[in-house]
């Protein structure tokens, strides 16, 4: 079953965009059709880019992949800024979690399941970012299960939901905290812009100077791209390993 | 009127009568009954329960004073009173059947998901609530207490105005709980989300957290057709049923389908009424008002009552009983194979049925577990609605027969779970490798060598210098009380002073724990057949004592378990003195001389290894027991469990010229020893709730290397392909693709290079739907134990016919332990030849064929009943001629019965030679015992001096023992092994065995487990034990030789002379 998890952001300005997405393809190769060509990257705000780990070389990286062996079988899982062959499904799940549905970035668990986007489990945060709008920026983590097999897919789902749940805890949770870190950082070093700063206070006054803000500037880890790459492809290893050993281990 | 409501509730036909047999438990019944009645305030639940009052009131069968009355269908489970089950079930089988015996019923992972919004639980009213509403009767805790709510909801046309919604319908089952405090306004937000979005007119589901409520809210958006208004349906629950619900999707589905069709029709009928088409199909001409376009009424439930009432009746009795039981019905730990310590408790129970439940006529356990074996095993994989159902009015009997056969199924946990069966008991590890529990740290006694195997539970009140008795195991078992405390009082431990050591706390055995779960006194039971001996008079159950003598009695035939019939009397045991050394009839007797001290003689060293006491005297130990008839119990209580105190007198076993299929004559005396064994099992401390297994701690060990990785910083001095620096690589792009960071995955890998993390985590969280004795079958479990009444068998039927929506064909066993009957259950379904009539023949006698029409009438449901086992022989020899495809069961009914057979011959011969290893390796675990025990050096010698006095027991002393003396072994002699060398043996006469476990792989399998020992974290090294190997070789390799028993138990494929046809 093919499944796939995301990380997806509101921008201020251009609204719902996937940040990275880590898929799966069974038949690894060295022309996976999950890499993706060189694309231009001037399209892109900073808050909405995926930042890949500075390489010496004048490289344009545009995918991460490790690959992974199960029962002497290659699977490669690849991370990208979107995804070349779910373009749109991942377009309609980002738009649906971000503006259709009233998403709450409180890391609840949302669960949705239709004939056009499939199955979907999202987890919705939000970080504190002055030079964002409302003074927060939202992500949402999603598990996508893109089959057409309603009950089979919301099985394996609930197989593993507590693991599903527990994995996205863990990398939202270490998120959040590295983005306190870098908060209370630059709040002893005085250098935080904040808002409720009584004095100068922008609060409740328009705030012209929003400007994008990454991921990784928000947390200060230049590797939180990578972390995430090799955290999704553990899950979806796992995940993977666990629904087709199911029934092979009872000897 | 009446005849009206009763219309009205599509359920109330199917009320069952029953329910007369329940009548004893007015308690928990009424429990269920007033939670409908009272907490529904709302007038159609009062009309709903006040028709089902009229129905019972008008059922002569009913005693109308009685509250007692069941509502439900057949299919829904009833489960206020599982932890009820738990709160009475000893320790030692809940290690047994779950792996710990600190179940959670909550999922904390759930629960906590929004501590970070500094959430307030507001769900903390519906007790008091329901207990000012409900005036005389108290409720249950584990009833849906916290409410649940239905909306359906229409979405106007205008989108964008502010009542672009209208509540249709609105239920709530308790008032004042979170459901209504969510504001109207955001409920539509909750349900219908933005107003901005792209018109399509699929129908979607999902499920999500109402934020401060504490709820969640399950939902299905759908349109009448295309372009109308969207509309919902919509549930509210507490948000720890998210698992739950989403492991019933199917039943959601189902559920939503059910009320969108009454929805649906609904709309229509009003529209025929109405004219309302012709504003729907013109949304352009609003010159209506704003109730033009709206397609749902006002107002449901005053509007149509009748179909208001279907929405609700259906979810309160098809839905929320759905998701409440599988919240709350605990569910069984598969143990691995690998895990010595279950393999060797399951031969002992498979061996203490075979002694005191099948006795003489053997047959019962060996068929089932051949039937299970040969197809059951693998429909139960296949279909989730194959099921085995044990129909029992003993639970205790019950669940210990769950345990046997949930041996034999799958699918098994895979991590590992390791008893340390050397030098401590207390040592084991579960999961992941370098995550190893060690039970030192929870235990306030830090001398591990004093663990008595016994006590080995990891809440023991061990201390080392308590010579006092221990509480938890003297409400059993008077001899279990008994505490050696020093070598005088071992070896003065004349008649006399026996019955001052027993008893020494009974008052304390009788108290009924309190609090489930926990550390408690009074549930601890670490000794199989002793234990569960005692239950409090109080417990309820589904049935009533009735059942409990029924099955007590009935259950009995042919064997002598019962305990006020058979029971041995003084006199017995005298006169067996010098013969019944063998017998087992005081196999538990040396108990009496464990201690709980470190100067305990048997349990010492803790081995985790039920010692063997046969060396002591006879004549000593019948003495013994006459003193310890005297403190029985009423058999009202102790007739509880089937298992009598003591062992059962072998009589006129070897005389009988038993003609059957199988010679078990022989072969119960063979097992009787084996009561002696008790290996006792450990908590696990798994973190698991009642549903799954946690895995988090993997999750935290992957994580912390994920995001401690170093190499990572390393990364922009990768230059090309080629650098040492870190594994971090780049593949160059090409006309396909730009270039590519390669990520390694190896810091996911052990740091020295042990298996991986990932090879840990194949394990599935979920366990399988497996469970205990419950006191109402639930047709979402395919394991389970419920009463037995007349009508349970039609519920079992009933529930596969609705299987039958569904699935084509549906097959259950039924396993009725108390006349010993083997039944199994296919339920087919069958389009009616153009004739209208389907061809049924049958030949067989032994087959009850019935045909029932189903609903749709152009399909027939056949029912085939085949007893499998009954009056202690198999019967279905000859399967029914076949109407229907028997494809997928891949046995021709022809070949059923001789397979069967095969089958049975061969698990039986596995289990002779599990009872030989027991038995070979009795004698040498007692003398190891002596050898290492230095430290208590003037207790062995006291039982020493005992011991040799005792002529039956020179041959066990010595190195080579033969059994011969048990008991006449058919046309063979099992040789019993050398403590020094002990070999698989292998019975001569086992001809269908066509491979025999080869001498090589039992040393090349133990040459793998030493190797395993090593790796064992060495705090054995501490205890005395560890300094003598002889002590270790014994129980390892014993505990080696039976795991490939258990192992070729569970591919019998692989030994059967004719290979099964796929």
């Amino acid at each position: 079953m093919d499944m796939f998890i995301s990380l997806s952001h509101f921008c201020d300005k251009h609204g719902p965009r996937v940040l990275l997405v880590t898929q799966m393809n069974f038949n690894s190769s060295d022309n996976d059709p999950l890499l993706l060509p060189d694309y231009p990257l001037e399209s892109y705000c900073d808050s909405c880019i995926l930042h890949f780990p500075p390489v010496s070389t004048k490289q344009d990286i545009r995918s991460m992949r490790s690959v992974l062996t199960h029962h002497n079988h290659q699977i490669s899982f690849v991370s990208t800024q979107y995804s070349s062959i779910r373009y749109q499904l991942l377009s309609s799940i980002i738009r649906k979690t971000f503006s259709e549905e009233t998403m709450i970035y409180d890391m609840t668990p949302m669960i949705f399941q239709d004939d056009i986007n499939k199955l979907n489990f999202v987890m919705g945060f939000k970080l504190h970012d002055e030079n964002a709008r409302g003074n927060e920026r939202r992500y949402c983590l999603t598990f996508s299960i893109d089959s057409t097999d309603h009950l089979q897919s919301m099985q394996l789902l609930s197989a593993n939901i507590d693991f599903i749940i527990n994995g996205f805890q863990k990398m939202i949770g270490y998120i959040k905290q590295l983005r306190d870190v870098q908060l209370n950082t630059l709040a002893k070093q005085g250098q935080l812009d904040d808002n409720l700063t009584p004095i100068i206070s922008t609060y409740l006054r328009g705030n012209k100077t929003k400007s994008s803000k990454n991921l990784t500037c928000l947390t200060n880890d230049k590797g939180i791209f990578v972390k995430l790459h090799k955290w999704n492809t553990f899950l979806l290893s796992s995940l993977y390993k666990k629904c087709h050993e199911k029934y092979e281990r009872d000897e | 009127m009446l005849a009206h409501l009763l219309r009205k509730s599509p359920n109330s036909s199917l009320i069952n009568p029953s329910n007369n047999s329940n009548n004893s438990n007015i308690s928990s019944n009424s429990n269920f009954s007033t939670h409908y009645t009272n907490n529904s305030n709302n007038q159609a639940s009062n009309l709903y329960s006040g028709s089902l009052h009229a129905k019972f009131h008008s059922n002569a069968n009913v005693d109308t004073s009685s509250v007692n009355f069941n509502t439900t269908d057949t299919n829904i489970p009833k489960v206020y009173a599982q932890n009820h089950m738990l709160d009475h079930m000893y320790d030692d089988l809940k290690f047994k059947l779950f792996g710990t015996n600190t179940l959670k019923d909550k999922n904390d992972r759930i629960c906590n998901i929004q501590t970070e919004n500094k959430e307030k639980p507001t769900m903390t009213n519906p007790p008091s609530l329901i207990r000012r509403t409900s005036s005389s009767l108290s409720l249950s805790n584990e009833r849906f207490q916290d409410g649940f709510g239905v909306f359906i909801v229409e979405e106007t046309a205008k989108r964008m105005s502010r009542c672009s919604y209208r509540i249709a319908m609105e239920y709530v089952s308790i008032k004042g709980t979170a459901i209504q405090k969510i504001r109207p306004n955001e409920l539509k937000e909750y349900i219908f989300g933005s107003p901005i979005r792209l018109s399509n007119s699929t129908q979607t589901t999902k499920i999500r957290f109402i934020p401060t409520s504490g709820l969640i809210m399950v939902t299905r958006l759908f349109y009448f057709e295309a372009g109308s208004n969207r509309l919902a349906i919509c549930f509210c629950v507490p948000k720890k049923y998210l698992v739950a619900i989403c492991e019933v999707w199917k039943q959601v589905s189902l559920w939503f389908d059910r009320i969108q069709d009454i929805i649906i029709n609904l709309i229509k009928n009003r529209g025929a009424n109405n004219n309302y088409r012709s504003f729907v199909l013109s949304p352009c001409g609003g010159n209506n008002g704003d109730n033009s376009e709206i397609l749902l009424p006002v107002d449901i439930r005053n509007q149509y009552p009748v179909e208001a009432e279907r929405i609700i009746t259906c979810l309160k009795k098809m839905l929320i009983p759905n998701i409440e039981s599988i919240y709350i019905t605990p569910r069984l730990f598969m143990y691995p194979t690998t895990s010595k310590g279950f393999v060797e408790s399951w031969f002992i129970d498979v061996f203490n049925w075979l002694e005191i439940k099948d006795g003489n006529k053997m047959g019962f356990l060996t068929v089932l577990m051949a039937k299970i074996m040969m197809d059951f095993r693998d429909l139960l994989k296949k279909s989730d609605v194959t099921r085995i159902v044990i129909l029992s009015g003993n639970p205790v009997v019950a669940n210990k027969l769950i345990f046997i056969l949930s041996g034999l199924l799958g699918p098994k946990y895979k991590g590992r779970v390791e008893f340390d069966t050397m030098g401590n008991s207390n040592l084991l590890s579960i999961g992941h490798k370098k995550k190893p529990y060690n039970f030192k740290d929870h235990l306030p006694n830090t001398n591990n060598t004093n663990y008595n195997h016994n006590n080995n539970n990891n809440h023991n009140h061990n201390n080392a210098n308590n010579a006092s008795f221990d509480s938890i195991n003297n409400m059993r078992q008077p001899s279990e009380t008994g505490t050696v405390t020093s070598s005088e009082e071992a070896s003065n431990a004349t008649v006399e002073q026996f019955p001052s050591l027993t008893m020494h706390s009974t008052s304390k055995g009788w108290e009924i724990p309190k609090k489930r779960g926990t550390t408690n006194l009074a549930s601890i039971s670490s000794n199989e057949f002793l234990g569960d001996v005692i239950q409090p008079s109080s417990f309820k159950s589904g049935s009533s004592s009735l059942h409990h003598l029924f099955s007590s009695i009935s259950s009995q035939t042919g064997s002598h378990g019962s305990w006020f019939s058979k029971r041995p009397t003084i006199s017995q045991h005298m006169q067996h003195t010098p013969s019944t050394i063998s017998s087992g009839s005081y196999d538990r007797l040396p108990s009496l001389f464990r201690s709980s001290s470190n100067t305990s003689i048997f349990g010492g060293q803790g081995s985790g290894q039920g010692r063997t006491f046969s060396n002591l005297s006879s004549s000593f130990a019948t003495t013994a027991l006459a003193s310890f008839s005297t403190p029985q119990q009423s058999p009202s209580i102790s007739e509880y469990d089937d298992y009598p105190w003591f062992g059962t007198p072998s009589t006129n076993n070897s005389n009988t010229n038993n003609t059957e299929l199988f010679s078990y004559n022989n072969g119960s005396l063979s097992y009787k020893k084996n009561s002696k064994y008790n290996f006792p099992m450990v908590n696990l401390q798994l973190e698991r709730n009642y549903q799954r297994l946690s895995q988090e701690s993997i999750l935290d060990e992957a994580f912390d290397r994920i995001s401690k990785d170093t190499t990572m910083e390393l990364i922009d001095t990768v230059d090309n392909q080629n650098d040492s620096s870190t594994d971090y690589k780049i593949t160059m792009g090409n006309e396909n693709h730009a270039s590519v960071l390669e990520v390694p995955m190896r810091d996911l890998d052990d740091d020295k290079n042990e298996e991986s993390i990932l090879e840990g985590i194949s394990d599935t969280e979920q366990l399988p739907r497996y469970t205990i004795f419950q006191p109402y079958y639930n047709g979402l479990f395919q394991l389970q134990a419920c009463p037995q009444g007349s009508e349970s068998e039609h519920k079992v039927t009933l529930s596969m016919k609705q299987e039958l929506y569904n699935h084509s064909e549906v097959h259950t066993l039924l396993v009725l332990p108390g006349t010993r009957e083997i039944k199994e259950v296919i339920m087919s379904k069958k389009s009616l030849t153009e004739n209208g009539k389907s061809k049924i023949c049958t030949n067989d006698s032994n087959t009850d064929l019935e045909s029932l029409i189903s609903p749709n009438s152009t399909e027939r449901v056949i029912l085939r009943t085949k007893r499998i086992f009954g009056n202690g022989r198999i019967i279905s020899n000859n399967g029914i001629t076949p109407t229907t495809n028997l494809a997928s069961t891949a046995i021709t009914p022809d070949t059923t019965g001789g397979l069967l057979v095969d089958y049975a011959t061969l698990i039986e011969d596995i289990l002779k030679q599990a009872n030989d290893i027991f038995m070979s390796t009795s004698t040498s675990n007692i003398l190891s015992t002596n050898n290492t025990n230095n430290d208590n050096n003037n207790n062995i010698t006291s039982i020493n001096n005992l011991a040799s006095t005792a002529p039956a027991t020179a041959a066990s002393t010595a190195n080579n023992t033969t059994v011969q003396d048990i008991g006449p072994i058919t046309g063979s002699s099992v040789v019993a092994t050398s403590m020094a060398s002990p070999h698989f043996t292998q019975n001569s006469t086992t001809a269908t065995i066509a491979g025999p476990i080869a001498r090589d792989d039992i040393s090349s399998i133990r040459d793998d487990l030493s190797s395993l020992k090593d790796d064992i974290p060495n705090t054995r090294d501490d205890t005395p034990s560890a300094s003598n190997d002889t002590c270790n070789v014994e129980p390892m390799n014993r505990g080696l030789q039976l795991q490939a028993l258990f192992t070729k138990l569970l591919n019998p494929e692989l030994s059967l002379p004719n290979p099964i046809p796929t």
